[in-house]
């Protein structure tokens, strides 16, 4: 335990007791369940949380609060710290800061990202694009700022979770069946086409690491291109709006403002829509 | 050689030189210079006229009538001449004298076609030549167009003037009645000599002309060259000061964020602190209504100073940071509860929240929306009547195509003025932090840096709503 007295324990390992009560682990019940405001439910609760920040307060109480709610903690006041225990491998998930003593956050995340693809919960209290891109960049799953409640770390680590089960069968990647007009989830939530959508995402899809102009889409869709562009806009949203409610996740859709739109996933395109 | 195969010999080298000048003049043609060259020429070509009406030389074309006609298109071209010389960039230059003798010119000249003065043809031409070369002589030298540093092309010009000028002068004199010569070509003596001078003066003149055009043009480069090392110079300042600005400015944002962060380290740590003894003082039996009010107080403080700190960080970043913030597509519910967590204990039991139907998820930078929404709850349950719940509801906007979140609830008039000052603001597109609090002002960057908005809705006067927009 760290020297309540001292406040701050850089590099000083926080071994954290576990104090949550038997048979009141939420996590043990949680599955997928339609969630409620104020009880956020992980699906898939780490076994391991790491948490490193050199706010040796904030370590303690946070670990002391997540073993209340049943998850196993440990703290560290620097990322040497955690580095030096080789414990790096064990933990399934971790809870950073991104201003720490020696090696940085940022730095810290990439270092995890190459032997982990653990769920990263970044806490800071830096709040500029700077941080937050930089923290995303690198492979943080979530980014939050301080100050912040306990609830809302577990909040976090409840989304955290439920992103990396998606990311978890997203091995299967998107399919577009232009034969049948379908979209298939990872998941295999299939989504109905219509004719626009289908030329639209089929155009999208050609070269998922490129961004695709308004102008190009709307050729594609045969859209009347308005001033603002509009009718594509609304067909967009639509059919994001479609993805979202038949697959209860993010469509691959993102806007570029200004510019178009890309998809941000892997697509499998089983058959051109002029094949059919 | 005859002396009237000498006469056409020289006759088609003053048309030779006349001819090849006109071309190196055109060479040199440039927006600047070309009414110069235009009228240059002209009296280049005028007084071709004049020697292709003389008999010695074009017999082909040679007539009487030419001839009547030849020394009255001299004058004309030596008028084109004073043009050429005396033109400045707009307007001919402003010199009295040169003016003078260049309208005496003008009026002297069509004497010089007279029938009844016919005998005194080359005494006229000679006299109204004098006029028109002493005012191109008092034009040029007067013409600051042609001033340069180097005054060659111009020095030889005026040289040729002032030989013309005296060449002129005597060949008034030894014309028809002071002499025996009627006419400027001729095969005596005198007349062969005064062509000899003409081909030469005139040889000099078209240099002189073209290196004063060549001159010109070298110093408007140099002006040019001048214009364009001033403007970058002005640049880089300009340049330079906006760098300093923005340095000075990221400097101001980073001693602001500094600031703010060590005020709110600590805060932090009393908040963390208050977090971790509130479940084991929620076991306590015995505690106080009074100890639990203290505690409520005491973290309701902790949260307005913090709220404040974050609304300046994010108001400051926002305000000076010219990056692109990442978007993310996120779970708006996940946003709404983030925001409604970091309300006080007290005032998040007054919230309530209908969640929709389905997963709506927006594109979004999830850390900004969190302070947006922390903002308009925590103002909506300030302006709420005492004790009142607000409701909060996100849905899908079809129309704006976007994602709403609204607050609705029975909110107080009075403390609504507020609000309404910030929507006027608003409307005329800009807002300040002085006009309003610092939380709606903060919202309202936000909403902006989402293309959205945040707008008033009481149009119900039991129910008001503030809808925060995020296009999609």
């Amino acid at each position: 335990m760290p020297d309540r007295q001292s406040g701050r324990s850089s590099g000083v390992e926080h071994n954290l007791a576990k104090v949550g009560v038997e048979g009141s682990n939420p996590f043990a019940r949680s599955k997928l369940s339609p969630k409620r405001i104020g009880e956020f439910m992980i699906e898939n609760a780490p076994k391991n949380i790491c948490i490193v920040d050199d706010d040796g307060d904030f370590v303690e109480f946070l670990g002391q609060f997540l073993n209340a709610r049943g998850l196993e903690a440990k703290g560290f006041g620097a990322a040497e710290a955690l580095l030096k225990s080789g414990d790096l491998a064990a933990f399934d998930f971790f809870i950073l800061d991104l201003g720490l003593p020696g090696i940085d956050g940022v730095d810290l995340i990439t270092l995890i990202r190459q032997h982990s693809s653990a769920g990263i919960l970044v806490i800071s209290g830096r709040m500029g694009a700077d941080a937050f891109n930089s923290a995303l960049t690198a492979g943080a799953d979530m980014f939050v700022n301080k100050p912040v409640r306990f609830d809302q770390v577990y909040n976090a680590i409840a989304s955290v979770c439920r992103r990396m089960t998606m990311r978890s069968v997203r091995n299967a990647s998107w399919t577009l069946d232009g034969r049948r007009s379908q979209f298939v989830s990872p998941l295999g939530a299939i989504v109905d086409l219509t004719a626009i959508e289908l030329m639209i995402l089929h155009r999208l899809c050609a070269d998922t690491t490129t961004p695709v102009s308004r102008h190009d889409l709307a050729e594609v869709a045969g859209l009347v291109q308005s001033v603002d562009d509009r009718n594509l806009d609304s067909a967009i949203f639509r059919l994001r709006r479609k993805i979202e409610n038949v697959t209860d996740q993010p469509s691959p859709l993102k806007t570029l403002h200004g510019f178009g739109y890309q998809v941000t996933e892997a697509v499998e395109v089983v058959a051109k829509p002029d094949e059919v | 050689m005859s002396n009237s195969d000498y006469l056409a010999a020289l006759g088609y080298v003053y048309l030779g030189q006349i001819v090849a000048f006109a071309f190196c003049q055109l060479l040199l043609l440039q927006p600047n210079n070309r009414v110069h060259i235009f009228y240059w020429q002209l009296a280049s070509g005028f007084s071709a006229l004049s020697i292709l009406g003389a008999p010695h030389i074009l017999t082909v074309f040679s007539s009487q009538d030419l001839i009547e006609w030849a020394g009255f298109s001299s004058l004309v071209g030596g008028l084109f001449r004073y043009v050429a010389l005396s033109f400045r960039t707009k307007g001919l230059t402003h010199d009295y004298w040169s003016k003078a003798f260049a309208m005496a010119a003008v009026v002297g000249t069509p004497f010089a076609l007279a029938p009844a003065l016919a005998e005194y043809r080359l005494l006229i031409a000679s006299v109204v030549g004098v006029a028109i070369s002493v005012a191109c002589f008092l034009a040029l030298l007067r013409n600051r167009y042609w001033a340069n540093e180097n005054e060659l092309g111009r020095r030889i010009v005026l040289a040729g003037m002032a030989v013309s000028i005296i060449a002129l002068a005597v060949r008034g004199l030894t014309s028809y009645p002071l002499g025996d010569d009627r006419l400027f070509v001729g095969a005596s003596m005198l007349q062969i000599r005064a062509m000899e001078l003409l081909v030469v003066i005139s040889i000099f003149l078209q240099i002189g002309f073209f290196g004063m055009l060549v001159n010109r043009r070298d110093k408007e480069a140099k002006f040019a060259d001048r214009r364009n090392v001033r403007v970058w110079q002005r640049s880089a300042i300009l340049a330079q000061r906006g760098r300093n600005m923005r340095e000075l400015a990221k400097q101001r944002l980073d001693l602001i964020q500094l600031l703010t962060h060590e005020v709110r380290q600590p805060i932090n740590n009393a908040q963390a602190s208050l977090q971790s003894i509130t479940p084991d003082l929620d076991k306590l039996p015995s505690i106080s209504d009074r100890a639990n009010y203290a505690l409520d107080r005491a973290k309701g403080s902790l949260d307005g100073i913090t709220r404040a700190l974050s609304n300046v960080i994010v108001a400051s970043t926002l305000v000076a940071d010219d990056q692109n913030w990442f978007r993310q597509q996120t779970d708006a519910m996940e946003i709404l509860e983030m925001a409604r967590l970091d309300c006080s204990n007290a005032n998040r039991k007054r919230i309530v929240v209908a969640p929709p139907d389905q997963h709506i998820f927006i594109e979004c930078v999830p850390t900004l929306l969190r302070v947006a929404l922390h903002n308009l709850l925590e103002h909506a349950l300030s302006v709420a009547d005492a004790g009142e719940n607000i409701s909060v509801s996100v849905t899908v906007d079809s129309v704006q195509l976007g994602v709403l979140f609204t607050i609705s609830g029975n909110m107080n008039p009075q403390k609504m003025e507020e609000i309404d000052a910030s929507r006027d603001l608003r409307e005329k597109g800009r807002a300040s932090p002085q006009m309003t609090s610092s939380g709606l002002f903060v919202a309202n960057l936000i909403a902006q840096n989402h293309l959205g908005e945040c707008s008033i809705e009481t149009d119900n006067p039991d129910v008001t709503k503030i809808i925060f927009l995020v296009r999609q």
